[in-house]
């Protein structure tokens, strides 16, 4: 059945949009007062029922307007939600990119002053076994860690799950054309590490950040759950 | 003068056509002048606004809460949850971040009143 509370609809809209629950559930106890507030109002200056509802919902002004207003306000409260596009589409491929460089790079040097990645590798084959899952893991954790962290950071901006999606699916374009391969040494040969972009497109890496944005609405939801429940004890 | 909304970087509405920075600023320094004398929760600040303006500037009531949401997040204000007579209500304080952007807003408004009184021949001064 459909709900014709106005503050209950604008609640609704805003959970719908992605933002955090504990700001929406305050609004619309906010809002909700206020309208008391008006109701009393409106009866000590002799209107009733109906009456007093239409001057009560005049004055409150449109919901639908308002529930824009406060999305768009939040929004832009914050640096993040006033350059979306630089936070949510840029930033997460040049997070990626330092991230695994720099990690990269650090275990690169460490291995190179152990002697790791020399043609006859100071590591035996367990250890080279466990470099290179530590490498893959590390790939596939930022692919993971990265889109995730971003959905998040768009919620709690008051960007919503819009900006969280947009994150996904650049990222997600992103790791089909991403490549990256590690050989361990031997044979005469050092180890090495090729990353970068290829046309061999990685279908796996293409669906993980939009799985991962599936994750993000699941998790979301329980979040809210527990985000409207602690506000209404807190109320 | 009716607007259809408060928003903190202007009041938009009537005036969006002609000048949309006109009034910049102005809905943020009424809030925040009236909190700077007392605390207040949403409905208290309307009847204020309204009763001090003479209902000179009206709006969909609910739009003091994007307002003061927004100076809420950009700490120009803080909020407090109290009960009074029965009924719990998010109480609204001035923060000294929020003081001190009224200074700059009041001296701003008093320039502009100023630069417009000058053309009007003072005769709005």
């Amino acid at each position: 059945m459909r709900d014709a509370d106005p503050i209950e609809q604008l609640r609704r809209k805003l959970l719908r949009q992605g933002l955090p629950a504990a700001y929406v559930s305050r609004t619309a106890r906010e809002l909700s007062e206020h309208r008391q507030d008006l109701m009393v109002e409106a009866e000590e200056n002799g209107l009733s029922g109906e009456a007093a509802e239409r001057s009560v919902a005049e004055r409150m002004g449109s919901f639908d307007e308002l529930a824009a207003r406060l999305s768009r306000t939040m929004r832009r409260s914050n640096w993040r939600g006033r350059h979306p596009v630089l936070t949510f589409c840029l930033l997460p491929i040049f997070t990626f990119l330092c991230g695994f460089l720099l990690v990269a790079w650090i275990g690169g040097a460490i291995g190179e002053l152990a002697g790791w990645w020399k043609p006859k590798s100071t590591l035996g084959p367990d250890g080279l076994a466990t470099v290179t899952t530590g490498v893959h893991v590390l790939r596939w954790g930022l692919f993971t860690a990265i889109p995730f962290w971003f959905c998040w950071l768009a919620r709690n901006s008051f960007c919503g799950y819009k900006w969280g999606l947009a994150t996904c699916l650049v990222f997600s374009l992103h790791g089909l054309v991403h490549s990256m391969s590690f050989t361990v040494p031997g044979d005469g040969r050092k180890g090495s590490l090729f990353w970068g972009y290829s046309t061999n497109l990685d279908w796996l890496g293409m669906m993980v950040p939009l799985l991962v944005f599936a994750l993000f609405l699941i998790i979301s939801r329980q979040t809210n759950a527990s985000e409207t429940r602690q506000e209404e004890i807190k109320a | 003068m009716r607007l259809t909304y408060l928003e903190p970087k202007g009041i938009h509405a009537s005036v969006k056509r002609t000048n949309p920075n006109f009034l910049n600023g102005v809905p943020e320094m009424l809030v925040l002048e009236l909190l700077s004398r007392q605390e207040m929760y949403g409905y208290e600040l309307v009847r204020a606004i309204l009763e001090r303006t003479k209902e000179k500037l009206t709006f969909g009531e609910g739009c003091i809460y994007p307002l003061l949401h927004w100076l809420e997040e950009t700490r120009l204000v803080s909020s407090r949850r109290q009960e009074v007579e029965g009924r719990s209500r998010n109480y609204y304080q001035i923060t000294p971040r929020g003081k001190k952007r009224l200074e700059e807003l009041e001296s701003e408004w008093k320039e502009v009143v100023a630069g417009v009184s000058l053309v009007m021949g003072g005769q709005h001064a």
